[in-house]
Protein backbone atom coordinates (compact mmCIF):
# COMPACT_ATOMS: atom_id res chain seq x y z
CA UNK A 1 0.00 0.00 0.00
CA UNK A 2 3.18 2.42 0.87
CA UNK A 3 4.26 1.68 -2.61
CA UNK A 4 1.70 3.26 -4.63
CA UNK A 5 1.90 7.33 -4.15
CA UNK A 6 5.86 6.96 -5.05
CA UNK A 7 4.49 5.00 -7.98
CA UNK A 8 1.96 7.87 -9.33
CA UNK A 9 4.56 10.43 -8.54
CA UNK A 10 6.89 8.75 -10.69
CA UNK A 11 3.61 8.97 -13.46
CA UNK A 12 2.84 12.24 -13.43
CA UNK A 13 6.37 13.17 -13.14
CA UNK A 14 6.98 11.77 -16.20
CA UNK A 15 4.17 13.47 -17.92
CA UNK A 16 5.37 16.39 -17.12
CA UNK A 17 9.02 16.27 -17.95
CA UNK A 18 8.03 15.37 -21.80
CA UNK A 19 6.17 18.22 -21.86
CA UNK A 20 3.38 18.58 -24.30
CA UNK A 21 3.33 20.25 -28.04
CA UNK A 22 -0.08 21.40 -29.04
CA UNK A 23 -1.07 23.26 -32.68
CA UNK A 24 -4.12 23.82 -34.72
CA UNK A 25 -5.34 25.52 -37.18
CA UNK A 26 -8.53 26.84 -37.93
CA UNK A 27 -10.55 28.95 -40.87
CA UNK A 28 -11.01 32.71 -39.83
CA UNK A 29 -12.94 32.33 -43.38
CA UNK A 30 -12.59 31.50 -46.80
CA UNK A 31 -12.76 27.74 -47.12
CA UNK A 32 -11.26 27.21 -50.86
CA UNK A 33 -11.60 29.31 -53.56
CA UNK A 34 -12.79 29.04 -57.02
CA UNK A 35 -11.49 30.07 -60.34
CA UNK A 36 -14.10 31.25 -63.17
CA UNK A 37 -12.63 31.70 -66.35
CA UNK A 38 -14.46 33.53 -68.88
CA UNK A 39 -12.91 36.46 -71.04
CA UNK A 40 -9.71 35.94 -73.59
CA UNK A 41 -8.38 38.35 -70.63
CA UNK A 42 -8.83 35.87 -67.87
CA UNK A 43 -6.86 33.43 -70.04
CA UNK A 44 -4.24 35.31 -70.66
CA UNK A 45 -3.75 37.34 -67.50
CA UNK A 46 -4.70 34.47 -65.05
CA UNK A 47 -6.95 35.47 -62.01
CA UNK A 48 -6.01 36.57 -57.88
CA UNK A 49 -8.37 35.97 -55.20
CA UNK A 50 -6.40 38.65 -52.92
CA UNK A 51 -6.35 37.32 -49.05
CA UNK A 52 -9.45 34.73 -49.85
CA UNK A 53 -8.55 32.86 -46.96
CA UNK A 54 -7.77 33.87 -43.82
CA UNK A 55 -6.38 31.02 -41.34
CA UNK A 56 -5.98 31.42 -37.31
CA UNK A 57 -2.52 29.14 -36.41
CA UNK A 58 -1.91 28.01 -32.31
CA UNK A 59 1.47 26.74 -32.04
CA UNK A 60 2.27 25.60 -28.03
CA UNK A 61 5.33 23.87 -27.21
CA UNK A 62 5.60 23.51 -23.36
CA UNK A 63 8.96 22.33 -21.41
CA UNK A 64 6.79 20.16 -19.26
CA UNK A 65 7.47 23.06 -16.72
CA UNK A 66 5.10 25.79 -18.51
CA UNK A 67 7.72 27.68 -19.77
CA UNK A 68 7.85 27.69 -24.01
CA UNK A 69 10.07 25.65 -25.90
CA UNK A 70 11.48 27.91 -28.72
CA UNK A 71 10.59 25.64 -30.86
CA UNK A 72 10.48 26.35 -34.66
CA UNK A 73 7.04 25.97 -36.84
CA UNK A 74 6.14 25.91 -39.99
CA UNK A 75 3.04 26.03 -42.26
CA UNK A 76 2.63 23.48 -45.44
CA UNK A 77 0.46 23.26 -47.95
CA UNK A 78 0.63 19.75 -49.64
CA UNK A 79 -1.49 19.25 -52.69
CA UNK A 80 -3.72 15.84 -52.39
CA UNK A 81 -3.42 14.48 -55.83
CA UNK A 82 -0.86 14.97 -58.47
CA UNK A 83 -2.74 16.63 -60.58
CA UNK A 84 -5.85 18.99 -60.77
CA UNK A 85 -7.92 16.96 -62.26
CA UNK A 86 -11.17 17.92 -64.43
CA UNK A 87 -14.94 15.85 -64.39
CA UNK A 88 -14.02 14.67 -67.96
CA UNK A 89 -10.61 12.88 -67.63
CA UNK A 90 -8.57 16.39 -68.09
CA UNK A 91 -5.73 17.54 -65.84
CA UNK A 92 -3.92 20.31 -65.43
CA UNK A 93 -0.89 20.80 -64.10
CA UNK A 94 -0.72 21.81 -60.08
CA UNK A 95 1.84 24.44 -61.29
CA UNK A 96 -1.36 26.69 -62.16
CA UNK A 97 -1.42 27.59 -58.96
CA UNK A 98 0.55 30.06 -57.08
CA UNK A 99 -0.12 30.18 -53.00
CA UNK A 100 0.79 33.58 -51.21
CA UNK A 101 0.77 33.10 -47.49
CA UNK A 102 1.14 36.40 -45.72
CA UNK A 103 1.78 36.11 -41.67
CA UNK A 104 0.09 39.10 -39.97
CA UNK A 105 3.31 41.06 -38.49
CA UNK A 106 5.64 38.50 -40.69
CA UNK A 107 6.85 37.74 -43.36
CA UNK A 108 5.39 36.82 -46.84
CA UNK A 109 6.12 33.76 -49.07
CA UNK A 110 4.66 32.92 -52.41
CA UNK A 111 4.84 29.69 -53.41
CA UNK A 112 3.79 27.65 -57.01
CA UNK A 113 2.40 24.27 -56.00
CA UNK A 114 4.23 21.22 -56.36
CA UNK A 115 3.56 17.11 -55.79
CA UNK A 116 5.23 18.15 -52.92
CA UNK A 117 4.82 19.84 -49.30
CA UNK A 118 5.77 23.69 -49.46
CA UNK A 119 6.41 25.84 -46.38
CA UNK A 120 4.21 29.12 -46.97
CA UNK A 121 5.03 30.38 -43.06
CA UNK A 122 7.27 29.71 -40.62
CA UNK A 123 8.17 31.20 -37.31
CA UNK A 124 10.34 30.39 -33.98
CA UNK A 125 7.75 30.27 -30.59
CA UNK A 126 8.54 33.33 -28.59
CA UNK A 127 5.81 33.13 -26.25
CA UNK A 128 4.21 29.64 -24.76
CA UNK A 129 1.05 29.95 -26.91
CA UNK A 130 1.97 31.54 -30.86
CA UNK A 131 -1.55 32.45 -32.09
CA UNK A 132 -0.71 33.61 -35.84
CA UNK A 133 -2.85 34.83 -38.19
CA UNK A 134 -2.29 34.08 -41.82
CA UNK A 135 -3.97 35.07 -45.01
CA UNK A 136 -3.56 33.31 -48.07
CA UNK A 137 -3.86 34.19 -51.50
CA UNK A 138 -4.55 32.23 -54.34
CA UNK A 139 -3.54 32.65 -58.22
CA UNK A 140 -4.47 30.64 -61.14
CA UNK A 141 -2.84 31.28 -64.35
CA UNK A 142 -0.55 33.64 -63.75
CA UNK A 143 2.96 31.86 -64.22
CA UNK A 144 1.43 29.62 -67.17
CA UNK A 145 -1.34 30.71 -69.55
CA UNK A 146 -4.33 28.35 -69.38
CA UNK A 147 -4.84 29.29 -73.12
CA UNK A 148 -5.21 25.92 -75.15
CA UNK A 149 -6.44 24.04 -71.84
CA UNK A 150 -9.30 22.31 -72.30
CA UNK A 151 -12.77 23.84 -71.24
CA UNK A 152 -13.95 21.62 -67.72
CA UNK A 153 -14.20 22.01 -64.20
CA UNK A 154 -11.36 21.16 -62.39
CA UNK A 155 -10.57 20.55 -58.78
CA UNK A 156 -7.61 20.08 -56.39
CA UNK A 157 -7.57 19.51 -52.66
CA UNK A 158 -5.07 21.53 -50.52
CA UNK A 159 -3.92 20.04 -47.04
CA UNK A 160 -2.81 22.73 -45.04
CA UNK A 161 -0.50 21.75 -42.36
CA UNK A 162 0.88 23.20 -38.99
CA UNK A 163 3.90 21.32 -37.14
CA UNK A 164 7.14 21.90 -35.71
CA UNK A 165 9.79 21.83 -37.86
CA UNK A 166 11.42 18.72 -38.03
CA UNK B 1 -3.92 -4.65 -3.83
CA UNK B 2 -3.52 -5.39 -7.09
CA UNK B 3 -6.84 -4.36 -7.81
CA UNK B 4 -6.49 -1.02 -6.90
CA UNK B 5 -2.86 -0.77 -8.30
CA UNK B 6 -3.92 -1.48 -11.14
CA UNK B 7 -7.25 0.62 -11.19
CA UNK B 8 -4.57 3.66 -10.17
CA UNK B 9 -2.49 2.53 -13.26
CA UNK B 10 -5.38 2.49 -15.55
CA UNK B 11 -6.62 5.74 -13.96
CA UNK B 12 -3.36 7.62 -14.64
CA UNK B 13 -2.89 6.65 -18.20
CA UNK B 14 -6.59 7.48 -19.20
CA UNK B 15 -5.61 10.99 -18.09
CA UNK B 16 -2.22 11.55 -19.56
CA UNK B 17 -3.74 10.34 -22.70
CA UNK B 18 -6.81 12.76 -22.51
CA UNK B 19 -4.12 15.35 -22.06
CA UNK B 20 -1.87 14.53 -24.83
CA UNK B 21 -2.68 16.51 -27.73
CA UNK B 22 -1.80 15.96 -31.58
CA UNK B 23 1.68 17.50 -32.63
CA UNK B 24 0.20 18.00 -36.48
CA UNK B 25 -2.63 19.96 -37.40
CA UNK B 26 -4.35 19.09 -41.34
CA UNK B 27 -7.27 21.15 -42.74
CA UNK B 28 -8.39 20.15 -46.06
CA UNK B 29 -8.99 23.53 -48.47
CA UNK B 30 -10.48 22.88 -52.13
CA UNK B 31 -9.53 24.96 -54.67
CA UNK B 32 -11.56 24.43 -58.38
CA UNK B 33 -11.09 25.91 -61.42
CA UNK B 34 -14.07 26.50 -64.29
CA UNK B 35 -12.55 27.11 -67.80
CA UNK B 36 -15.32 28.53 -69.87
CA UNK B 37 -14.38 28.14 -73.86
CA UNK B 38 -13.67 31.75 -75.41
CA UNK B 39 -14.68 30.77 -79.51
CA UNK B 40 -14.95 33.99 -81.52
CA UNK B 41 -15.15 35.02 -85.17
CA UNK B 42 -14.95 38.58 -86.19
CA UNK B 43 -14.93 39.97 -89.28
CA UNK B 44 -12.93 43.25 -89.39
CA UNK B 45 -14.11 44.66 -92.76
CA UNK B 46 -15.05 43.34 -96.17
CA UNK B 47 -17.91 41.59 -95.58
CA UNK B 48 -19.21 41.90 -98.73
CA UNK B 49 -16.98 41.66 -101.78
CA UNK B 50 -18.27 42.81 -105.13
CA UNK B 51 -16.12 42.09 -108.18
CA UNK B 52 -17.22 44.20 -111.15
CA UNK B 53 -15.99 42.78 -114.80
CA UNK B 54 -15.98 46.31 -117.14
CA UNK B 55 -13.16 45.40 -120.18
CA UNK B 56 -11.50 42.55 -122.04
CA UNK B 57 -8.44 42.48 -119.51
CA UNK B 58 -10.68 41.71 -116.69
CA UNK B 59 -12.09 38.74 -119.08
CA UNK B 60 -8.64 37.58 -120.13
CA UNK B 61 -6.93 37.83 -116.80
CA UNK B 62 -9.80 38.28 -114.30
CA UNK B 63 -8.98 40.35 -111.35
CA UNK B 64 -6.31 39.74 -109.47
CA UNK B 65 -5.46 42.13 -106.06
CA UNK B 66 -2.12 39.96 -105.76
CA UNK B 67 0.11 42.48 -103.74
CA UNK B 68 -2.93 43.92 -101.80
CA UNK B 69 -6.06 45.34 -102.75
CA UNK B 70 -8.55 46.29 -99.84
CA UNK B 71 -12.10 45.70 -102.30
CA UNK B 72 -10.99 42.70 -102.57
CA UNK B 73 -9.71 41.75 -98.79
CA UNK B 74 -11.63 40.27 -95.97
CA UNK B 75 -10.35 40.93 -92.85
CA UNK B 76 -11.00 38.55 -89.77
CA UNK B 77 -9.64 37.39 -86.32
CA UNK B 78 -10.11 35.28 -84.12
CA UNK B 79 -9.95 35.04 -80.37
CA UNK B 80 -10.15 30.99 -78.92
CA UNK B 81 -9.04 29.62 -75.59
CA UNK B 82 -8.57 26.52 -77.00
CA UNK B 83 -6.97 25.16 -80.15
CA UNK B 84 -9.18 25.66 -83.84
CA UNK B 85 -10.09 25.37 -87.05
CA UNK B 86 -11.56 27.90 -89.42
CA UNK B 87 -12.97 25.76 -92.39
CA UNK B 88 -14.44 27.45 -95.75
CA UNK B 89 -17.18 27.02 -98.11
CA UNK B 90 -20.04 28.12 -100.26
CA UNK B 91 -23.23 27.84 -99.39
CA UNK B 92 -24.35 27.58 -102.87
CA UNK B 93 -23.22 28.41 -106.50
CA UNK B 94 -23.28 31.59 -107.73
CA UNK B 95 -26.78 32.40 -108.89
CA UNK B 96 -27.63 36.05 -110.93
CA UNK B 97 -30.88 37.39 -110.73
CA UNK B 98 -32.11 36.00 -113.93
CA UNK B 99 -31.61 32.92 -111.95
CA UNK B 100 -28.37 32.00 -114.15
CA UNK B 101 -25.55 30.60 -112.42
CA UNK B 102 -21.83 30.55 -113.23
CA UNK B 103 -19.44 27.82 -111.82
CA UNK B 104 -18.18 28.30 -108.19
CA UNK B 105 -14.76 28.21 -108.81
CA UNK B 106 -14.27 30.95 -110.44
CA UNK B 107 -13.80 32.38 -107.31
CA UNK B 108 -10.37 32.00 -105.53
CA UNK B 109 -9.06 32.98 -102.21
CA UNK B 110 -5.40 32.89 -100.73
CA UNK B 111 -5.12 33.83 -96.89
CA UNK B 112 -2.39 35.85 -95.05
CA UNK B 113 -1.52 35.37 -91.32
CA UNK B 114 -1.09 38.96 -89.84
CA UNK B 115 -1.23 38.51 -85.98
CA UNK B 116 2.19 37.16 -83.98
CA UNK B 117 0.09 33.44 -85.03
CA UNK B 118 2.30 32.63 -88.04
CA UNK B 119 1.95 29.89 -90.80
CA UNK B 120 3.71 26.80 -90.37
CA UNK B 121 4.04 27.70 -86.45
CA UNK B 122 1.55 28.12 -84.62
CA UNK B 123 -0.56 27.22 -88.03
CA UNK B 124 -0.79 25.66 -90.86
CA UNK B 125 -2.91 27.54 -93.82
CA UNK B 126 -2.50 25.50 -96.85
CA UNK B 127 -3.72 28.46 -99.34
CA UNK B 128 -0.53 30.88 -97.82
CA UNK B 129 1.36 30.28 -101.02
CA UNK B 130 -0.83 30.02 -103.69
CA UNK B 131 -4.64 30.46 -104.75
CA UNK B 132 -7.52 28.07 -103.92
CA UNK B 133 -10.92 27.74 -105.82
CA UNK B 134 -13.45 27.85 -103.39
CA UNK B 135 -15.94 24.85 -103.21
CA UNK B 136 -19.17 23.67 -101.79
CA UNK B 137 -17.05 21.13 -99.65
CA UNK B 138 -16.22 22.58 -96.10
CA UNK B 139 -12.43 23.03 -96.42
CA UNK B 140 -10.33 23.91 -93.25
CA UNK B 141 -8.61 26.68 -94.66
CA UNK B 142 -6.55 27.35 -91.15
CA UNK B 143 -6.07 24.66 -89.16
CA UNK B 144 -4.44 25.59 -85.39
CA UNK B 145 -1.77 23.56 -84.84
CA UNK B 146 -1.84 21.42 -81.48
CA UNK B 147 -0.82 23.57 -78.17
CA UNK B 148 -0.76 26.33 -80.43
CA UNK B 149 -3.49 28.56 -82.02
CA UNK B 150 -5.35 29.47 -78.94
CA UNK B 151 -5.05 32.88 -78.47
CA UNK B 152 -6.53 36.44 -78.91
CA UNK B 153 -7.02 38.70 -82.05
CA UNK B 154 -3.70 40.33 -81.74
CA UNK B 155 -2.41 36.72 -82.18
CA UNK B 156 -4.64 35.55 -84.75
CA UNK B 157 -5.19 38.33 -87.23
CA UNK B 158 -5.68 37.28 -91.27
CA UNK B 159 -6.51 38.82 -94.73
CA UNK B 160 -8.25 36.83 -97.42
CA UNK B 161 -7.72 37.88 -100.66
CA UNK B 162 -10.06 36.84 -103.06
CA UNK B 163 -9.62 36.40 -106.59
CA UNK B 164 -12.65 36.23 -109.76
CA UNK B 165 -11.94 35.23 -113.02
CA UNK B 166 -7.81 34.72 -112.77
CA UNK B 167 -7.32 30.80 -113.09
CA UNK B 168 -10.30 29.98 -114.17
CA UNK B 169 -11.05 33.10 -116.97
CA UNK B 170 -14.83 34.32 -117.66
CA UNK B 171 -13.95 34.90 -121.06
CA UNK B 172 -15.48 32.48 -123.61
CA UNK B 173 -18.00 31.59 -120.84
CA UNK B 174 -20.94 32.79 -122.57
CA UNK B 175 -22.37 33.67 -119.47
CA UNK B 176 -24.90 35.99 -119.55
CA UNK B 177 -24.14 40.16 -118.23
CA UNK B 178 -25.49 39.82 -114.94
CA UNK B 179 -24.90 40.24 -111.03
CA UNK B 180 -24.09 37.20 -109.68
CA UNK B 181 -24.02 36.24 -105.68
CA UNK B 182 -22.45 33.33 -103.99
CA UNK B 183 -22.73 33.44 -99.96
CA UNK B 184 -19.46 32.18 -98.11
CA UNK B 185 -19.36 30.68 -94.99
CA UNK B 186 -16.62 30.65 -92.25
CA UNK B 187 -17.05 28.21 -89.18
CA UNK B 188 -14.93 28.39 -86.56
CA UNK B 189 -14.48 24.95 -84.59
CA UNK B 190 -12.64 24.59 -81.16
CA UNK B 191 -11.04 21.04 -81.47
Amino acid sequence: MYKLPPLVLFLILTFELFGQLTTSISVNYGFGTHFNFNTMQEYQNGITHTQYTQLNLTYKHDDGMGNPVGSNWQLTVTPVSVQINGNTGTQLNLSQIQITAETVGGATINQTLTNAPIVIAQGTQTVLEENITVNITYSCGIAGSLLGETADNYLVNLEFSLEQVP
Amino acid sequence: MKTLTTLILATVISVGTAFSQPVKDKIILPVGITLNSVLRLDIVSGGAIEFVFNNLTDYNQGINPTGGNTLYQTQITVSSSTDWDLNLWSEGGFIGASGKTIDLDHLEYQITATGSHTDGVELTIPSSTNRIAVTNATVPVIIGNDGQSAGDDTQNAFIIDWFAGVTNTFLAKNYPADRYVANIILQLVAK
